[in-house]
């Protein structure tokens, strides 16, 4: 159902153990060097494959489903395939790698499924580390990270604590929706309706048989919840203290370290040798170590 | 319509670290036309339990075996799910938020519109229903999310009547309603019982359960513990059955201190307590 976002599970690894700030910035730190594309093709699919090995290893550890990425990169097969048409279909631009196959006079060339296939990885990437986040950390961890990202825009009159406790409470209730639409499908289920078989038109009923309770519900439930914040006085203009502290720990200078090594070898590789291929850069780092 | 539980065990999300054992290993046997209530704290199993009885949930081990469908734990030999919930009527917790048609009549109307009948018999199985239920005509044409919260549960208790089901399974029928609401609950479903029925009632009420169940069984931490009559049970509670006693025993146990010998399995009603207490005193 959830493109992007893993189900959080509650396992004690490394990976969990990091603060939340300190995921979210190495978060961005790896996903930087995903858009790094060097001039030689080998060069960039190979130093993609590395990442990818890398975010592999952090998958590991960290017990995330590799069934979950799978399930949702399938998930996306429409998407995957409207871009290996687009890219077919669209000219390339000084194509280096030849001629794939013509027609009368269009012509492919091998550049078009390599800008491809480089597109599905760095997917894959994304993919990857988006899974490793939100399966890793709490919901509440997470929106405490963001909002402590947003605090200095208080300066300015930003909302950031509005901001950041909406998205706790729509975090919040995503599993309780989940549960409520469980419960729902079994009710409806109970009085026939059939959610699994049938043509198009008669799953689009069922579906309705679902969404309308569904939206039902979740308006009766944000009515009380805002009640029930009114009744105890709550005001988002209020300081307000935390109910945990989140100390940092050696795990998050160490993954730091660790995050902030590869980085800085991508980043190094990308701005001194952009048109090298691999093969050279590999042949000169040992020149230089000699 | 018997239902017969062998070896069932139910654990929710299997193989994550947070599965959890909702049934353990529960051997029962429900006979035909019976008026049974399964009582249990919260989190005991009871909803778990069921749900497998219209094949909602598939057991992880065991079987459930109602009439003669078999319900086991491989997907291609469980076939015909549907008309096993034609026959097992079962009425959610808070079943008013099933409702979505755009009005009352049609909303009790879908039941049997998905079991293949035309619009007019659906519409006269609906208006049927909603006589049983007590919902009068003026109400057909009104939007279901106008009416009361008992008004709601009744409708959509109507809504698993149309179905005709010989077996109806009601969970916590009576929760948030008020005196009233649950007299004319609880009067429909004897009334159900008398037309020959099977009533199955999960509730929290015991004081429900002893007035109108004829058997109890208590679920304890996915555990089966007990099952007999209700007079039985209420006499013999324990402690770590986790139950509450009901009102009229708490009163039967206060008069007994105090020096009189009312034998609790002779009362289940308020009546009943009265022509004890007079009968104590020489008065009957």
């Amino acid at each position: 159902m959830n493109i992007i976002f893993g189900r959080y599970t509650n396992y004690n690894s490394v990976v969990h153990r990091i603060d939340a700030r300190v995921k979210i910035a190495l978060l961005i730190l790896l996903i930087v060097p995903i858009f790094f594309r060097f001039s030689v093709p080998s060069t960039s699919i190979i130093m993609s494959v590395i990442l990818l090995i890398i975010f592999l290893f952090v998958i590991f550890i960290s017990k995330t489903k590799v069934r979950t990425i799978l399930r949702s990169i399938a998930s996306m097969w429409f998407l995957l395939v409207f871009l290996m048409i687009v890219y077919l279909l669209v000219p390339s631009t000084d194509p280096i790698m030849g001629v794939m196959f013509s027609v009368g006079n269009w012509t492919v060339y091998w550049d078009a499924l390599y800008d491809c296939l480089y597109i599905y990885l760095r997917l894959m990437l994304i993919i990857c580390i988006m899974m490793i986040l939100t399966s890793t950390t709490k919901n509440t961890d997470l929106t405490y990270g963001f909002e402590w990202y947003m605090a200095p825009l208080k300066v300015v009159k930003f909302p950031s604590h509005a901001i950041a406790m909406t998205l706790s409470i729509a975090l919040r209730f995503i599993p309780t929706i989940i549960e409520e639409s469980q419960r729902i499908l079994k009710a409806q289920e109970s009085r026939g309706i059939d959610f699994s078989h049938g043509g198009l038109g008669k799953r689009f009923m069922a579906i309705i048989a679902l969404i309308i309770p569904l939206f039902n519900s979740a308006f009766t439930r944000s009515d009380e919840l805002a009640h029930a914040m009114e009744a105890r006085g709550y005001d988002p203009k209020a300081k307000r203290s935390r109910y945990q502290k989140y100390p940092l720990h050696w795990v998050d200078l160490y993954a730091t370290i660790f995050v902030v090594a590869v980085f800085t070898v991508y980043l190094v590789l990308f701005i001194t040798n952009k048109d090298m291929s691999i093969v050279n850069l590999i042949a000169g780092y040992e020149l230089i170590s000699w | 319509m018997p239902i017969k539980v062998t070896g069932l065990t139910y654990i929710y999300g299997k193989k994550t670290p947070t599965a959890f054992k909702a049934l353990d290993d529960i051997n029962l046997e429900l006979n035909d036309h019976i008026f049974a209530a399964i009582v249990g704290e919260t989190g005991s199993g009871k909803s778990t339990l069921v749900q497998h009885f219209n094949g909602l949930l598939i057991p992880t081990e065991g079987t459930v075996l109602v009439d003669d469908f078999l319900i086991v734990n491989k997907k291609r030999k469980n076939k015909n799910m549907r008309d096993l919930r034609k026959k097992i009527g079962l009425v959610f917790q808070f079943p008013e938020y099933q409702l979505y048609e755009s009005t009352v009549i049609k909303d009790v109307m879908v039941g049997p519109k998905n079991f293949k009948a035309s619009d007019d018999e659906a519409r006269e199985i609906a208006q049927k229903a909603l006589a049983e239920v007590g919902i009068g005509e003026d109400f057909y044409e009104r939007s279901p999310f106008d009416l009361s919260g008992g008004e709601k549960r009744r409708i959509a208790i109507a809504g698993i009547l149309a179905l005709n089901p010989d077996v109806l399974v009601l969970d916590e029928p009576v929760a948030g309603l008020d005196p009233e609401g649950v007299e004319e609950i609880m009067g429909l479903l004897t009334r159900m019982y008398e037309a020959g029925k099977s009533i199955i009632l999960i509730s929290h009420n015991m004081d429900l359960v002893l007035q109108y169940a004829h058997e109890v069984y208590a679920l304890h931490q996915g555990k089966l513990i007990y099952e007999g009559t209700p007079k039985e049970l209420f006499s013999h509670i324990t402690d770590d059955m986790a139950l509450e006693i009901p009102t009229l025993y708490t009163m039967i146990n206060k008069l007994n201190e105090h020096g009189m010998h009312l034998d609790p399995l002779e009362v289940s009603t308020v009546e009943e307590l009265v022509s004890a207490i007079m009968k104590e005193r020489g008065l009957g």
